[in-house]
Parts: structure tokens; C-alpha cells; sequence
């Protein structure tokens, strides 16, 4: 208690420039709340865009933009799975081959661990969609230089998910799930300085 | 309105937002780390140019867009868990702080897709601890302790703007999730447990989650209603305490049955913001009681092995 009374005596007694000091720091802490509260504006609402020229580049250089919309709907995946696929050249088949995996650097399985689930499943979203093309560029490079006689012959990435039935459908069938896969591909291994498409 | 942000909080408080801060953002830096080649390095999966360049967001900034190399990216894991350990122990504490705020922001920006709401919090608290108080380190508050009654000379009032705002920074996260999450249908029916329980996230994925509709109901609506009321039990003294119970209870319930286990230890560290030193002095006080009685039957059992002897 003596303690905040000293505190409030020093701010009574705060010169000129400590008490305009102070008035700019309350004032930028006033606004570091609404930018924060700006999170709580729907998108769908007006008010979000008028906010925007005020506290979006405010946001974005400190770090401060947000959306806490996780476990906002359900997961739909039970359990997935990526692997590459290459093109057999005798009997046009797909073949994946397990010492190849989608993981660069090091063309590794994909390890167990849920950051790489987020990262694929965002790859068939509209806003990542633009990294597939890069890294399917940087893996086929890195699977010519392990195999240089694969040239010419094609690969491409399926994503195989344990998609959730409904609950009804778990109940009567007993079976949490049915396979769902995408496939991204086929792309030719061909290397980067050639000039076929 | 000015003595709304710098009435005077307990140092302490500060001290232990940092410690809790740095602990959690050291355990996702070790969980990070064997896949930093993969989500940081030139040759890894996640495109530089593509997440951030200009048509992505021009107003993203990241230490990654000069340091591709794997080596580079090493450095920086090794650079950062020392200035988090340095900041937990209170070492250069604004210096550190600067570091791992560059840090948070430098991977959030650079590896998008694989980011999560818990990356996102700790950048948020990086940048909040970054313009706060960050209290006593833990070596001059453990003499203090050692010393007995010491505690006095650590015991400073700072300004509890901090505090504040990451109180208000918690009350949004938890008022938007509800919002968000009130519009979908299986948080409406009351399903969203049981699909939770089956889904890839979960540590026990037994069918028999399908057939427990009303325990899902429950616990579906109970999260709701929770996290709508956590920000306002904590910010009013006679219900402070059901808000801690409440959110830990919630969060250590997530943390056994969901496997992305950083996400409950992260929320959980703003909850610090809302001690009061009250809390602490007494704590100290128990502790203090504690080294004695703990001190007298050890002085005991000398007295009686040297009589014996």
C-alpha cells in the first residue's frame, strides 16, 4: 500500500515532460487495445474494412494480427498420409517407392507430427495453393540428382485421408472413416535448365 | 485515464509472465527444431518467395528473408534458445526479449502454412513483453529467498499497463474462438466433442465416441460457455480463483486428450497476467513455512541420530 502511494505521489509529482511522456504512452497503449480488439470486428462486417487502413499495417509489422478460429469447425481427417508416386515406364503404372518420400531436404517420409498435416491439408486451401508449384519444382530437382536415370519419366504426390463418416454412419457401419485422396501431378522429371515446359 | 495504465503492479507478476513466457516458447523451439531445415531452409518445403513476397502480404518482415542457408537457420535456432533461457532467468531481459520478438515474427511470417494459433500467441506476447516491465530475474529474487524475509528489497511497483493488455489480449482470443465457433453446426448440436475424439488430433480415438452423444453434448457446450466466462472470472476479485480453476482445468483437459499439447501450455501462460501480489505474498509466505517446518525436522532427526550415535 505505501509502495503505490509512493507511486502515485511520484506521478503528482512528474515534471513537464514525464506528464507529456506519459500522455503519448496512454495514448499508444489506447490504441494497442483497439488494434487488438480489432480482432473482435466480423469479417463480414463493414466496420472491419473501415478499421483496416488504421491498424492492419500496425498489425502486420508487430505482430499483432490474429484469427482464433482454431477447432472452429471439426477436423475431418482420422489420420493422413503423403507419399510420391512415380510413373512406371513399362507398364505406364503409378509406383510409389519407399525411398522416396515428400519431405525436402533429404526426400524423407513425411514424420509423424501434426505441423506437416496442417502444412499439406493447407496446400488444396485457395490462400497456400501458390507453394505447390516450388516445392513440386524442388522435389522433382531433388529426385533427379538421386535418381539421373529417372529423366524424362513422371511423379506426382498423393495425399490419401482418413475422411470422418458422420456419427450416424460410424454407429451403424462401425467404420470411423473412408480413404479421401488428392492427387497433385503428374509433373515430368526434367532438369531445371530444360526447355521443355 | 492515464492512471487507469500505470497504477502500480507488482514487479513479480511481471517476472513470472516472462519465465512462463520463455519455458513455452523454448518447448516450441525444441519441437521445431528437427524440422527447421525443412520449414525455413532454401532447401526445404516451404517456398521464401512465395510466403513472403509482395502479393502475399507486402507487410510481413522476417530475419529468414536474409538467412536461407541451412547452417544460417541452425544459427538462429542456437542464437534464440539461449536468449530464451537468458530471458527466463532475467539475464539482459529487454535485449533477450528484443531477440525472441524478432524471432516469433521473423518463423511466423516465414512458414505460414505450417503455423498454429499457439505461434501466434506467443508472437503476440513477445511483442506485449517487449514494451513491459519484465520484473526481477530469477537469481536476485532466489537470493531475496535464500536470505529469509529478503523478499522486501525484490518487491517493486511498475506500471501494470503490461498487464493489462495481455489480460485484453486473452479475452479476445477467447470471445472470438466463441464467436467463430457458435456459427458452426457441430458446436450448435452439440457433436463437436465426439468428432474431436475420433479426428487426428486425438490421443484416444475409440469409436465408442460416436455412441457418447450426451457426454459430447455436455462437454461441447461446456467449453463454450467456459471460455465466454474466463476473461470476465478473472477480472473480478470474488471469482478470480473459479476463472483459474476453470481455464486450467479446461486447458490440462486438452493438453491429455489432444496430441497438439503446445496449444494448452501456451494459453495457459497469459493467466499469469492476472495474479496480484496479494497472491504472491502469501505463496512466499507458504514457502517460507514450509523451508522452516521442513528445516526444524531435519534439525530434529540430527539432534536424535547424534544421541543415538
Amino acid at each position: 500500500m505505501e509502495r503505490e502511494d509512493e507511486m502515485n505521489d511520484e506521478a503528482r509529482e512528474a515534471t513537464p515532460l514525464q506528464r507529456v511522456t506519459r500522455g503519448v504512452a496512454t495514448v499508444f497503449f489506447l490504441f494497442l487495445a483497439l488494434a487488438i480488439g480489432y480482432t473482435l470486428v466480423p469479417t463480414e462486417s463493414v466496420l472491419r474494412s473501415a478499421g483496416k487502413p488504421l491498424f492492419w499495417s500496425f498489425r502486420m509489422a508487430t505482430g499483432l494480427d490474429q484469427h482464433w478460429n482454431m477447432f472452429g469447425t471439426i477436423s475431418y481427417h482420422r489420420d493422413y498420409e503423403v507419399t510420391v508416386e512415380i510413373e512406371d515406364p513399362v507398364g505406364r503404372a503409378w509406383v510409389g517407392r519407399e525411398e522416396i518420400g515428400p519431405i525436402l531436404p533429404g526426400l524423407d517420409p513425411v514424420p509423424d507430427h501434426f505441423r506437416y498435416h496442417t502444412l499439406f491439408t493447407r496446400f488444396d486451401e485457395k490462400r497456400y495453393s501458390a507453394g505447390v508449384d516450388p516445392f513440386v519444382r524442388d522435389l522433382g530437382q531433388a529426385i533427379l540428382e538421386a535418381h539421373p536415370d529417372w529423366e524424362g519419366r513422371q511423379f506426382r504426390i498423393r495425399k490419401v485421408a482418413g475422411r470422418l463418416n458422420s456419427l450416424d454412419t460410424v454407429r451403424d457401419l462401425e467404420d470411423p472413416s473412408y480413404p479421401q485422396s488428392t492427387i497433385h501431378g503428374p509433373y515430368r522429371l526434367i532438369p531445371p535448365d530444360s526447355s521443355e515446359p | 485515464m492515464e492512471g487507469f495504465w500505470f497504477r502500480p503492479a507488482d514487479a513479480r507478476v511481471y517476472a513470472l509472465w516472462r519465465i512462463g513466457f520463455a519455458m513455452v516458447a523454448l518447448l516450441n523451439l525444441i519441437d521445431l527444431w528437427p524440422h527447421r531445415a525443412t520449414f525455413f531452409s532454401e532447401n526445404g518445403i516451404v517456398d521464401r518467395e512465395t510466403f513472403l513476397g509482395a502479393p502475399f502480404d507486402p507487410a510481413r518482415w522476417s530475419l529468414f528473408e536474409f538467412l536461407e542457408s541451412e547452417l544460417g537457420v541452425t544459427m538462429v535456432f542456437l542464437i534464440v534458445a539461449v536468449a530464451l533461457v537468458c530471458l527466463g532467468i532475467g539475464w539482459f531481459p529487454r535485449v533477450m526479449i528484443a531477440i525472441v520478438f524478432v524471432w516469433q515474427v521473423s518463423y511466423t511470417y516465414r512458414a505460414v502454412p505450417v503455423v498454429h494459433g499457439w505461434d501466434i500467441l506467443l508472437r503476440i506476447q513477445a511483442f506485449l513483453l517487449l514494451i513491459s516491465p519484465l520484473g526481477p530475474s530469477v537469481t536476485s529474487w532466489w537470493k531475496a529467498c535464500r536470505e529469509g524475509g529478503g523478499t522486501e528489497r525484490i518487491v517493486t511497483s511498475v506500471p501494470r499497463y503490461g498487464l493489462l493488455l495481455m489480460q485484453w489480449q486473452l479475452a479476445v482470443l477467447y470471445w472470438q474462438t466463441v464467436w467463430l465457433k457458435v456459427a458452426d453446426v457441430s458446436w450448435r448440436n452439440g457433436e463437436f466433442f465426439s468428432y474431436f475424439m475420433l479426428s487426428i488430433y486425438s490421443r484416444f480415438q475409440g469409436i465408442e465416441w460416436a455412441d457418447r452423444l450426451v457426454l459430447s453434448s455436455i462437454l461441447t457446450y461446456a467449453t463454450l460457455v467456459i471460455e465466454l466466462a474466463i476473461p470476465l472470472l478473472l477480472w473480478c476479485r470474488k471469482t478470480r480463483w473459479l476463472g483459474f480453476l476453470l481455464g486450467f482445468g479446461l486447458h490440462l483437459s486438452i493438453l491429455v486428450v489432444a496430441k497438439v499439447w503446445l496449444f494448452s501450455l501456451t494459453v495457459l501462460v497469459p493467466y499469469l497476467a492476472f495474479l496480484e501480489r496479494a497472491d504472491l505474498d502469501r505463496w512466499q509466505t507458504r514457502l517460507r513455512e514450509w523451508r522452516n517446518s521442513v528445516g526444524k525436522s531435519e534439525g530434529k532427526n540430527q539432534t536424535r541420530r547424534e544421541a543415538d550415535a
